[in-house]
């Protein structure tokens, strides 16, 4: 995929997140975060254990309010707006940990992602599309999502953030925890979905597989964005192979 | 025999009352893990509401009737439902990022303005219900009857209980309102306005503890400002007897609750009735040793 970079170069920017500094309390987890994704881009966000990654996301889709800083999205600043309304405009989330509801049946969890989507008939259509990219997802629609598996419960929440019909979608470590098959599933459906014209903005640890399915990276080291380029140069940059790479 | 199955009906009746109140402590509980203690209070302006309704519009003169009685019911839920709203818009809604014990006595101190506002409104006094249901009794089973005011109770309980039930495991508001009692921040990401439905949370419950309010006064017509206190603290330990956040598990709390204090004025020796209300607080601290989520109550930990 990363070969196709050149293709979405020179595409609007999706969003646009300007010098974003957010805290918690008297901690500051982000002291000035720049970041962009263009329309047909998969972007990868890489850095260790507490290098602020979730705040980021969170910050985006409007969880946490930056101190200073703005988020552009599709050309409207939406900084300060409720989670809900960013939502609504195109930005979905598939949290850290899954943020699966565990004692509601896979079904209920696919219809709570399109709580906004008032059109039963359209519904239906992106619930089929759902089920055929995720097979397993299908056969267990009417089982409660608690008694799914890791994998099969990351699966539930990229399709139930897909349910919204998102136009940018926001990745926070989807494989964590998951063998390395179910990454390879979960990534291959990534790769299919962003064929199809979706922008991806994703998190991951695992930076070797996330640089390797992604056009462009950015490397966020304790609130700091330290370098960022095309995904494939990044992979082969000795100071992001010696710290992520474990090479 | 017989007395014991009219104890049952009456104890049902009771508990339909406090599974009603129970039902908005423990939805309020789920979505934003406060313990409403104005909730009672609601419940008493419930009866107010239904009260000045009927003098307002002669039903106390007027021949009974189930449609006016049900009428009274309607008007106090829509008047209590929107107390319920601005009581979560004014009150609550401006504590919510503090700290749960800010959030606690904020709901103590809307209870005792609710009561004392109350005092000086509607006056200290006690006043009777007027009589809007027609005088009837419908045999059941030997000598046992069931009389209007309790079959009013009893179905308009089990109708509400059932509506409330469809509406949370039905509908997309109700699979809204479990996702924000699982957790808010993901009810956000799944495009929920959660304030809107937390607020509609509170005018629903608030809707439920009216009628309760309306339908306790058709039986027992004596009330004033202060009704809200011992009932809604029944209705409360009703909620924490089920699992509190549980929906199944108020109503089954209520009506334990109800039939334990109906049977202990029935069958107690007559020197011990004053203790009738210390039932509820004695099977509470019984089950709470057992299961200290209370009957249905998940072993989910506390989120902080
Ligand atoms: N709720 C919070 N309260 C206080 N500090 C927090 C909170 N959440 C995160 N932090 C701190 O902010 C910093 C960034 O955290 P963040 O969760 O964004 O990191 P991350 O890159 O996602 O890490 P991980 O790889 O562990 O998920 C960390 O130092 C963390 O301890
Ligand atoms: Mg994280």
């Amino acid at each position: 995929m990363s070969e196709a970079g050149h293709r979405v170069v020179d595409a609007p920017s999706l969003l646009t997140a300007e010098n974003l500094v957010v805290t918690y309390g008297a901690i500051e987890a982000l002291h000035g975060v720049s970041l962009t994704v263009r329309k047909g881009e998969v972007v990868t966000l890489i850095g260790a254990n507490g290098a602020g990654k979730t705040t980021t996301l969170k910050t985006i889709v409007g969880l946490l309010r930056p101190k200073y800083g703005r988020v552009i999205f599709d050309g409207v600043d939406v900084t300060g707006r409720p989670t809900h309304e960013i939502v609504g405009r195109g930005v979905a989330l598939a949290p850290e940990g899954r943020g699966i509801f565990p004692d509601m049946t896979v079904l209920e969890n696919l219809e709570l992602g399109a709580y906004r989507q008032p059109d039963r008939i359209q519904f239906r259509r992106d619930l089929e599309q759902v089920c055929t990219l995720f097979p397993r997802v299908k056969e267990r629609l009417k089982q409660r999502a608690g008694t799914l598996s890791g994998g099969e419960q990351q699966m539930v929440a990229i399709g139930r953030a897909l349910m919204s019909r998102p136009s940018l979608l926001l990745l926070d470590e989807p494989s964590l925890g998951l063998a390395p098959l179910v990454t390879q599933t979960i990534f291959d459906a990534l790769s299919e979905l962003n064929r199809a014209g979706l922008t991806i903005l994703l998190v991951e640890q695992n930076a070797h597989l996330a640089l390797a399915r992604s056009h462009r990276g950015y490397v966020l080291e304790t609130g700091r964005l330290v370098m960022s380029g095309d995904a494939n140069a990044l992979a082969q940059d000795a100071r992001v192979r010696e710290a992520y790479l474990g090479q | 025999m017989e007395t014991l199955i009219q104890q049952l009906i009456n104890g049902l009746a009771l508990g339909s009352i406090y599974a009603l109140i129970a039902l908005g402590y423990t939805m309020v509980y789920g979505v934003l893990r406060l313990i409403n203690f104005a909730h009672g209070d609601v419940y008493m302006l419930g009866t107010f509401a239904g009260y000045y309704t009927a003098l307002r519009f002669g039903f106390s003169e007027a021949a009974p009737s189930f449609v006016r009685a049900a009428l009274l019911l309607l008007v106090a839920m829509v008047v209590c439902a929107v107390a319920g709203l601005t009581i979560e818009r004014l009150a609550y809604r401006p504590v919510r990022q503090a700290s749960r014990l800010t959030a606690l006595i904020t709901a103590i101190g809307v209870s005792l303005f609710l009561e004392n506002v109350g005092q000086i409104i509607f006056g200290a006094n006690p006043k009777f219900f007027p009589q809007v249901l027609p005088p009837q009794q419908f045999p059941v089973y030997g000598a046992v009857v069931i009389t209007t005011p309790d079959l009013a109770i009893l179905g308009a309980s089990l109708i509400l209980t059932i509506g409330l039930h469809r509406l949370v495991h039905h509908t997309a508001f109700g699979r809204a309102m479990r996702a924000i009692a699982h957790d808010l921040d993901t009810a956000k990401l799944m495009g929920i306005d959660t304030n809107r439905v937390i607020a509609l949370t509170f005018a629903i419950g608030s809707a439920l503890a009216a009628a309760a309010g309306v339908l306790v006064a058709l039986r027992y017509p004596k009330f004033d400002p202060l009704i809200g206190v011992t009932t809604g603290l029944k209705a409360f330990i009703a909620a924490v007897l089920g699992g509190i956040g549980n929906v199944s598990g108020a109503v089954l709390g209520g009506v334990i609750i109800g039939l334990a204090e109906t049977m202990a004025t029935g069958y107690l020796p007559a020197t011990l009735n004053p203790y009738k209300d210390a039932v509820a607080f004695a099977i509470l601290v019984a089950v709470l040793l057992v299961r200290p989520t209370g009957i249905l109550g998940t072993t989910a930990p506390e989120k902080v």
